[in-house]
């Protein structure tokens, strides 16, 4: 009997291999996965934040912006169908597959299978009954015609002008700052700002050309952003879609692993337009919230400062540019703040990054747009900012098209005995914080970044000048004693 | 016990051959059993539209005896030289004596009566100086709603249903007019622009023919009722949904007032 069940047993594991040889649809796995399996697979992964009901109301939802997706009315923001329809399974498997850049939602293309993610997709569509009487067809679409710079001016004209009217709520720069951008809800009643289309990594369904031609197209349901299918033809979406392209890289920059302050001769750029700026690299510092400490900020706004940096041995310049969609002035104000360690240590030993810790201050220069300075200020930790009694900066800033820049300015040696006696040749920690007074951020509550090293070039002394040709002589000294030496002991002929 | 085991292998070995040619493989279920969704759509019913011999009328008055609801100013930030300075938006439209203008009389179930086609053929939603004109308008179920826009710029037409599939359509002020997707279900459907947050109207899809915006002065009518006691539900975008238990007569007029 026991024999019995075990040969049963084998033949049923026997057949079902066969079965899955044979189709190509039932894979060994989809023969495991019973319908349950879609539900286990959502209450494991999906559920904390989409919620047992699936209405985006779960245990983690409530620190996240934007909110998890509501599944009970088939809004969706990335599909490959027309406007109001429901997505296909494959946006769907695709979203879930990929994730959505700038958002909570995970890419779990590596941790399911093909198969869980088709069950998951399936159990989600559950949620409406609108998958039970529409089906879903993607947009009929032409195929990229390719970039081009005619394309891309036609773009930047339906862009601005009145034939798409984008810069209405994304601005003229296409930073997210249009006239209509500051009181947009999404269809759930959440606060929702514009893409800023000069970061397309941040993109939710992706910052292709391609994928943006899809988003013209068709919309993303749920949220202000309308389609334009109705009004503008292929020819014109595609030159739209490389307009949008042309604004952003795909890939976020990469962190450099220092910001480099060349050397110039002369009087340092006092405003961000000087062409002087020019010979600096741009530096990519991404920002986060500051999540060390209460107050707590899990969806800050600034997503990262550009930063170039000059000397002339004597002052040091920054020009520092960030996107913000709204300055804001008055009681809840924009601000933002260079950090350095008031001191240096041997050891490379650093301050707390979360503006210093007792006994290791640090410097920090703010400016802040409610009282429009830019202030230094000593810190040891939370809520322990004060004013130096010598102020030794110097700068401005400017906003415009959604984006401040800032210029700042000061001197390397300072009589100042709380300052930092920022030095050349050395690499110096420097960090940023920013805050955006519109969405609440203020004191602690900001953006924040961890230590960057900042390295002033220094001038190379004379003496350096003599060691090339140093090594050029000696070289060739070498060479001539050993061509002599070849020569000497070769065998003669004869 | 031996044949038995030979037996059971026999049928076995069939059955994996039968699974391997894909005719007994269980099919995967790839549909879980849905949850339950948060609002089941009603059925879309089966009206029957036809000639009404000997129908009934109903009217009334519909009016508000509450305080008074002061219009709100917006001053507006945006396409100034379009939408003007100021936009006033009077949620409670009342003439002097009370009575509520856009509020909606409809026979919620009905199975029978005059058709559809009644209510008539175009639906139409303009935008002119920034808002919506009307601002209900009663869509019957198979028909389509025409969207003008009157005033030369960017507006883009979103509405927020529940049944009936969404539609977000950008309109720049280059299309003076696009037509929204047949409605399906009857519902309440709210339709804004984002563009200008201050703009908002109502869709209200209806699937039989008895269904009106109630005048300036809060009244209304419907004719060609066929004798019968039915629901009758008022609605106010701000005020809410009264509903009434009405008996309509052959050839006689009922009164039904309502007061919010």
């Amino acid at each position: 009997m026991r024999l019995s069940s075990r040969l049963t047993a084998g033949l049923i594991l026997a057949g079902a291999g066969l079965a899955a040889a044979q189709s190509p649809l039932a894979s060994s796995s989809t023969l495991i996965l019973q319908p349950a399996a879609g539900e286990a697979i959502y209450q494991q992964r999906c559920e904390i934040c989409h919620g047992t009901e699936g209405d985006g109301s779960g245990p983690a939802a409530a620190n996240m912006d934007p909110r998890p997706r509501d599944f009970r009315r088939g809004w969706y923001k990335v599909r490959s169908t027309t406007t109001g329809q429901l997505p296909t399974d494959a946006d769907l498997v695709q979203i879930i597959a990929e994730g959505m850049p700038g958002t909570t939602m995970p890419a779990w293309g590596a941790i399911l299978t093909p198969e869980e993610l088709q069950a998951v997709a399936d159990y989600i569509k559950g949620f409406s009954r609108r998958f039970e009487r529409e089906t879903p067809e993607p947009a009929p679409v032409v195929p990229a015609p390719g970039s081009s710079e005619e394309r891309i001016g036609r773009g930047a004209q339906l862009f601005s002008g009145a034939g798409a009217e984008c810069a209405k709520c994304h601005g003229l720069a296409g930073r997210g700052d249009g006239s209509s951008a500051g009181e947009l809800m999404d269809d759930f009643g959440q606060p929702i700002v514009p893409a800023d289309l000069s970061a397309p990594w941040y993109f939710r369904g992706g910052p292709s050309a391609e994928d943006i031609y899809l988003r013209l197209k068709t919309g993303l349901t749920g949220s202000p952003m309308p389609s334009y299918a109705d009004v503008l033809s292929d020819e014109e979406l595609w030159d739209l879609a490389y307009y949008v392209d042309s604004l952003g890289e795909d890939q976020a920059p990469q962190l450099q692993p220092f910001i480099l302050a060349r050397m110039i001769e002369g009087p340092l750029p006092t405003t961000a337009e000087d062409p002087i700026w020019q010979q600096a690299e741009a530096s990519y510092y991404p920002l986060i919230g500051q999540l060390m400490r209460e107050p707590r900020n899990f969806n800050s706004r600034i997503q990262a400062i550009w930063v170039r940096a000059l000397h002339n041995g004597s002052e040091l310049a920054l020009r520092l540019e960030w996107n913000d969609r709204f300055a804001d002035q008055g009681q809840s104000f924009d601000s933002l703040a260079i950090e350095f360690p008031a001191e240096l240590f041997e050891n490379d030993e650093r301050p707390y990054f979360v503006f210093g810790e007792a006994g290791k201050p640090v410097n920090l220069w703010v400016w802040d747009a409610g009282r429009d300075t830019i202030e230094e200020q000593s810190s040891e930790g939370a809520g322990s900012r004060v004013a130096q009694p010598t102020q030794d900066l110097t700068g401005r800033v400017a906003y415009a098209a959604g984006q401040y820049t800032l210029v700042v300015a000061r001197s390397l040696a300072t009589s100042d005995v709380a300052d930092l006696q920022i030095p050349q040749g050395e690499f110096v920690p420097i960090a940023f914080a920013a805050w955006d007074g519109g969405s609440g951020e203020q004191a602690e509550s900001g953006a924040i970044g961890s230590w960057q090293v900042i390295y002033l070039e220094q001038p190379a002394p004379l003496v350096s000048y003599a060691w090339v040709p140093a090594a050029v002589l000696a070289a060739t000294a070498l060479e001539w004693w050993a061509a002599r030496r070849v020569r000497d002991s070769a065998p003669k002929l004869g | 016990m031996t044949r038995r085991l030979l037996l059971s292998i026999g049928i076995l070995l069939v059955l994996a051959l039968v699974a391997a040619c894909g005719g007994a493989a269980p099919e995967p279920t790839s549909a879980p059993a849905p949850p339950p969704a948060a609002t089941a759509p009603p059925a879309p019913e089966g009206y029957q539209g036809g000639a009404v011999t000997d129908g009934g009328t109903l009217t009334g008055m519909i009016s508000y005896g509450g305080p008074p609801i002061e219009p709100e100013e917006v001053t507006v930030d945006k396409d100034n030289a379009v939408c003007g300075d100021t936009i006033v938006l009077t949620s409670v439209q009342t003439d002097s004596a009370g009575g509520l203008a856009n509020a909606v009389v409809r026979i919620t179930e009905i199975s029978s009566g005059k058709p559809l086609s009644e209510l008539g053929s175009s639906f139409v939603l303009d935008q002119q100086g920034c808002v919506y004109s009307p601002t209900v308008v009663i869509v019957p179920v198979g028909s389509a709603l025409t969207v003008l826009n009157s005033d030369g710029i960017l507006h883009n037409v979103h509405t927020t249903p529940f049944d009936n599939p969404p539609l977000n359509v950008a309109q720049p002020g280059t299309q003076p007019e696009i037509t929204s997707d047949e409605f399906t279900f009857p519902e309440v459907i709210p339709v804004d622009c984002d563009v200008h947050q201050w703009m908002h109207a109502t869709i209200v899809a209806v699937d039989n023919p008895y269904a009106v915006v109630t005048a300036a002065d809060g009244s209304f009518t419907l004719t060609d009722v066929p004798a019968g006691t039915y629901q009758v539900e008022v609605w106010h975008l701000e005020l809410g949904t009264q509903t009434f238990q009405v008996t309509v007569e052959a050839g006689g007029t009922t009164t039904q007032n309502a007061e919010y």
